[in-house]
């Protein structure tokens, strides 16, 4: 009875809504979700695995300007028996920027590097550092290619037409060499159209899709079907391809030839043409190891 | 309360939580984006450095492909609906107009600014909302029968209350003459009967019906008995004889006026004893200093239309 007055006083009513609004608000607060962002390491520029000896603290450091390959190229050499004699870890560092191998290769903090000839000339870090090449690729030849008519090496031919270039100044084929061109043809570059693709693929889709007449960078087979043979004009023979340099700061051959095996069958499981095309720089033996004669820079 | 009253106070009662409800997840919703947005804007001015993005300057386009798998990856770790990361654009490259629900925001760097395009997509309605909305249904539904069952209570409560009044207040005291065993007494206290002889009783029933078809009558000792209150009294007597209480020749009721007066008085002093106020009403008036043959004064019930008498065996 008491609790039936209770219930039926008006300042109860009156109570009861107010508290019944402060739940409704307080439910409104916590059904929307509150929860922290958490983010990683969003950019990775590197990968780590560990060799066999994990009491070794000592680095071999690699450096690729591809992802894929320093991936690659890190988990094999883990596996590998004479880099787990001497390593306890493998770090794969890939170049986001070109800034990144400038550093890599300027100051020889890779063991393993994958970079230009005209860049490792650039810091000499083949006398600095003692980096020796391992394994090269195959030169190749840089072209202007058009879409619709054989390039001509002329002034008057460049001057009304848009140009798309490699927008990194390492580029030999996509950059240096173009460039090299218009100035032995006179050219101001301020006059020519210019446009700048971040990869070799990307001057391809813009030649493909009309937005620039003549593009500069070599030609590969699969280039065939969507361009001719027949428009395309040579710059300069010859180029020396990409290399594998290893860093001999001490005679350790047993390494290098490992590191070059690696690096060889790395190369046959490679898709395109232009990678699976290598040399190997070292003949290694059970005996000796070499210098392979006539392979050296040109 | 009625079936319109009631469904609007359901109504009410639904749209007043609603509302409030709508205002807290709003408010709440609107605070948790102005933080993630911070967060995410903290998050990608530590990865510009390494982020692709064009330069005019150095002549450099960027890698948007790069760009773009780096905004798919920061919102998977958003991971939600609601708030987006659409764009990371140097800012003259932005695309205006945004479209609707986006908006940008800008991160000044030494390499230039850049624009961040966020897009806000607050469904309101999900299925958590929608059953808390279905709950404050059945709330106000109960609520509002609750309320209508206070309503009720209190008009039945009323209503109780205004009868008590009618019983109360405009049903007063009625004073009650039985001529069966000669007896007089009031509604109160029925149990207190007060016997009245023969010839008070008559002139007493007679006075009343008198005064109350001439209220404005003045009766004077000095004078005879008005005829008619004479006839009335004697027309009570013969109902008394009639029920056998007396075999007695009928009385005059001229003769001792002041004894039969008093008699009557004696009487009503004794059931009205605990109720004064309503004296006035059924109480021959006393002369008070001018002498009781006073020219006068008048014995006539001049408030006897406003009483109330019942007689039993008229």
């Amino acid at each position: 009875m008491n609790f039936k007055n209770i219930m039926l006083h008006k300042t109860t009513v009156v109570a009861f809504l107010f508290l019944l609004l402060l739940v409704t608000w307080i439910c409104g607060q916590l059904t929307v979700n509150n929860d922290d962002l958490q983010f990683p390491v969003m950019i990775k520029t590197s990968t780590t695995c560990q060799t066999t000896a994990t009491s070794n603290t000592s680095e071999l450091i690699v450096f690729t300007p591809s992802k894929k390959i320093a991936k690659l190229l890190t988990e094999s050499l883990c596996g590998d028996n004479v880099v787990a004699k001497q390593y306890g870890s493998v770090i794969g560092y890939w170049g986001y920027r070109t800034a990144d191998s400038l550093e890599f290769v300027g100051k020889g903090i890779a063991d393993l590097i994958l970079a230009k000839n005209n860049i490792m000339a650039a810091f000499r870090a083949e006398s600095t550092y003692n980096y020796q090449p391992v394994v090269g690729f195959s030169d190749y030849t840089a072209f202007f290619i058009s879409s619709k008519e054989k390039p001509r090496l002329t002034k008057q031919y460049f001057l009304d037409k848009r140009i798309g270039l490699l927008d990194y100044p390492t580029s030999r084929s996509g950059h240096i060499l173009p460039k090299q061109t218009f100035k032995e043809l006179d050219i101001n570059l301020a006059n020519l159209k210019i446009t700048y693709a971040s990869s070799h693929n990307e001057l391809r889709d813009l030649l493909a899709d009309g937005k620039v007449d003549i593009i500069a960078s070599f030609w590969k087979e699969s280039d065939a079907t969507r361009f001719s043979k027949n428009y395309i004009t040579p710059l300069s023979n010859n180029i020396a391809g990409t290399r594998w340099y290893f860093k001999m700061q001490q005679n350790n051959t047993d390494l290098l030839c490992a590191i070059q095996s690696h690096l060889l069958n790395m190369s046959k499981d490679q898709t395109l043409h232009y990678y699976q095309n290598v040399k190997p720089y070292w003949s290694c033996n059970t005996k000796s190891v070499s210098f392979i004669k006539g392979l050296g820079d040109e | 309360m009625n079936k319109f009253v009631f469904s609007g106070l359901v109504a009410g009662l639904f749209l007043a939580l609603s509302l409030v409800f709508y205002v807290s997840v709003s408010q709440k919703t609107q605070q948790v984006n102005t933080h993630k947005i911070t967060q995410i804007e903290k998050q990608i001015a530590l990865d510009l450095p390494l982020l692709d993005l064009s330069n005019e300057l150095l002549k450099h386009s960027g890698n948007k492909d790069a760009v773009l798998t780096y905004i798919k990856t920061l919102n998977t770790y958003i991971n939600s609906n609601a708030l987006r990361v659409v764009a990371i654009e140097p800012k003259g490259e932005l695309e205006l107009p945004l479209k609707s629900r986006q908006f940008s925001r800008t991160l000044n760097s030494s390499n230039g600014a850049v624009s961040i395009v966020f897009k806000i997509n607050n469904t309101y309605l999900t299925a958590t909302n929608a059953s808390f909305h279905l709950v404050f249904l059945i709330i106000s539904v109960l609520v509002s029968f609750w309320l209508k069952h206070i309503f009720t209570q209190q008009l039945r409560t009323n209503l109780l209350e205004s009868n008590d009044d009618t019983t109360t207040v405009p049903l007063p005291l009625v004073l009650i003459i039985d001529l069966n065993n000669k007896t007089v007494s009031n509604s109160y206290r029925a149990e207190l009967k007060v016997c009245l002889a023969n010839k008070p009783l008559c002139f007493y029933l007679a006075l009343v019906d008198y005064c109350r078809n001439n209220s404005d009558v003045s009766l004077n000792h000095s004078k005879n008995v008005p005829d008619e209150l004479i006839e009335l009294a004697n027309k009570y007597f013969y109902r008394l004889v009639e029920l056998g209480h007396t075999v007695r020749k009928r009385p005059n009721f001229n003769n001792s006026l002041e004894k039969t007066l008093s008699e009557v008085r004696a009487a009503l002093d004794e059931v009205l004893i605990e109720y004064p106020d309503q004296k006035e009403l059924y109480y021959p008036p006393k002369a008070y200093g001018e002498g009781s043959r006073s020219r006068l004064h008048s014995y006539a019930l001049t408030h006897i239309a406003n009483g109330n008498i019942e007689v039993i065996g008229k």
